[in-house]
């Protein structure tokens, strides 16, 4: 009797083993992925296009900026009646700043400050890894399938499917799933590019949505950099100012 | 023959059917429009005019009669200038916001007013610190005719809530500290 439940024992945690090595192997995969996206501090520019079913395009300039793990910036450049406009993420708390408002307004992860497939947590995106664990993994041909769980209720979206290119460990294409099992959109991230400093990342990423039928969302990257910020950048205070850190 | 003709068909068909949206698009991103220039100026100019038909038989017509002197049409235009500008050197950066109007109608006689709606100078020597002084317009709140705590700014215009507002003298100081 005793040998069996030794014996028991032993598979059970063997099993647990093999799983906690297979969490950790993907958890590892994900930081890398967050890693070669962006580093952990940093500033880039960003458009986004948001095109219609019948071909309309409406575009906007971003400069961004991001300190640690949950402060992140975003200020708009173009088009001209949107420019000085910015929005602020702390963790899960957005705000938007309007310069004839004056007063910030709170904003959700998912409205969208720019319309359109992105919303708001796609334009102010923290590290997947600081929103999502990673569930399982699994290797296939030419990527690694990641199945990411969101870590509270506070998160967009809450789960991920991510293939991850094994060349460059960077993601090409995430499903976004809302808890009901429904496919909120489609993220193709393409065009592999150097940004010097050792940041090789897609410079291009694409979403379409089942929800938006033919409607479509491009962000393209440039001028991604390391760059650390004060923590007083990161307030409420400091949105009318953010142009000046250019 | 039959070939050729099947071979201008096909050059005809692929004429006409359009190729769908996307299959050549490409898009691209040229930063050197949104490089942080040392100045910026910008600013619009814009003209209107209008008629007003009065309603002679109104009460308001018959109370403001003597004023109207007894017309039923009245001609308005006007035109107004906004120019805004920028300049950054080091630490420092100075802006400005200048309002022109001129306006006419048939009861009053030509109103021209230029002024500055803000003329600011500012010092920010780091994030955490940045001194103001000037004239300068605050905005406080989403309101749309009226913002309740808006204290220290002129009131709306209710037909035109956007439109830039004349500021105040005063010396703003922001510090945070962390």
């Amino acid at each position: 009797m005793n040998k069996k439940a030794g014996q028991w024992l032993a598979s059970t945690a063997g099993l647990l083993f093999c799983f906690s090595v297979m969490a950790q192997t993907g958890q590892d995969i994900l930081l890398k992925v967050d890693r070669n996206l962006q580093p952990e501090s940093y500033e880039m520019y960003r458009k986004l296009i948001n095109i219609e079913p019948d071909g309309t395009r409406k575009e906007f300039v971003l400069y961004t900026i991001k300190k640690g793990q949950e402060k992140m910036i975003a200020l708009f450049l173009d088009p001209p009646s949107e420019k000085g406009r910015s929005t602020l993420r702390l963790g899960e708390n957005m705000w938007l700043y309007i310069p004839n408002v004056g007063k910030p307004l709170r904003i959700t992860s998912l409205q969208s400050v720019v319309g359109g497939v992105f919303n708001n947590s796609d334009i102010l995106r923290l590290d997947y890894s600081t929103e999502y664990n990673v569930q399982s993994y699994t290797t296939e041909k030419d990527s690694h399938l990641l199945e990411l769980k969101a870590k509270d209720n506070t998160v967009a979206y809450d789960r991920l499917k991510m293939w991850v290119d094994k060349k460059n460990m960077v993601p090409i294409r995430i499903e976004a799933y809302a808890a009901s099992g429904l496919l909120i959109k489609t993220l193709h991230y393409s065009k592999i590019t150097d940004f010097g400093d050792g940041i090789v990342r897609p410079a291009m990423l694409q979403t379409d949505s089942p929800l938006y039928k033919n409607y479509k969302s491009v962000m393209l990257f440039s001028k991604i950099k390391k760059r650390n910020f004060a923590d007083e950048v990161f307030t409420l205070n400091y949105l009318p100012r953010v142009e000046s850190l250019r | 023959m039959i070939k050729e003709r099947l071979t201008r068909a096909v050059w005809v068909v692929s004429l006409l059917v359009p190729l769908p949206v996307n299959a050549a698009e490409e898009f691209s991103f040229d930063m050197s429009s949104y490089e942080k220039r040392s100045h910026e100026l910008g600013g619009y100019v814009e003209f209107l005019a209008d008629r007003q038909w009065l309603n002679t038989d109104s009460g308001a017509y018959q109370l403001a009669e003597e004023l109207l002197q007894n017309r039923n049409i009245i001609n308005h235009q006007s035109a107004v200038i906004e120019l805004t500008g920028k300049y950054n050197r080091e630490n420092w950066q100075g802006f400005f916001n200048l309002h022109a109007l001129s306006e006419k109608d048939s009861v009053n006689s030509r109103d021209e007013d230029s002024q500055f709606y803000e003329a600011v100078l500012a010092y920010k020597p780091d994030p955490g610190m940045t001194a103001e002084l000037g004239k300068r317009a605050l905005r406080w709140g989403k309101g749309y005719a009226w913002n309740p705590v808006g204290f220290v700014e002129r009131s709306k215009n209710p037909d035109e809530p956007d439109l830039s507002r004349e500021g105040y003298t005063m010396l703003v100081m922001d510090i945070t500290g962390s």
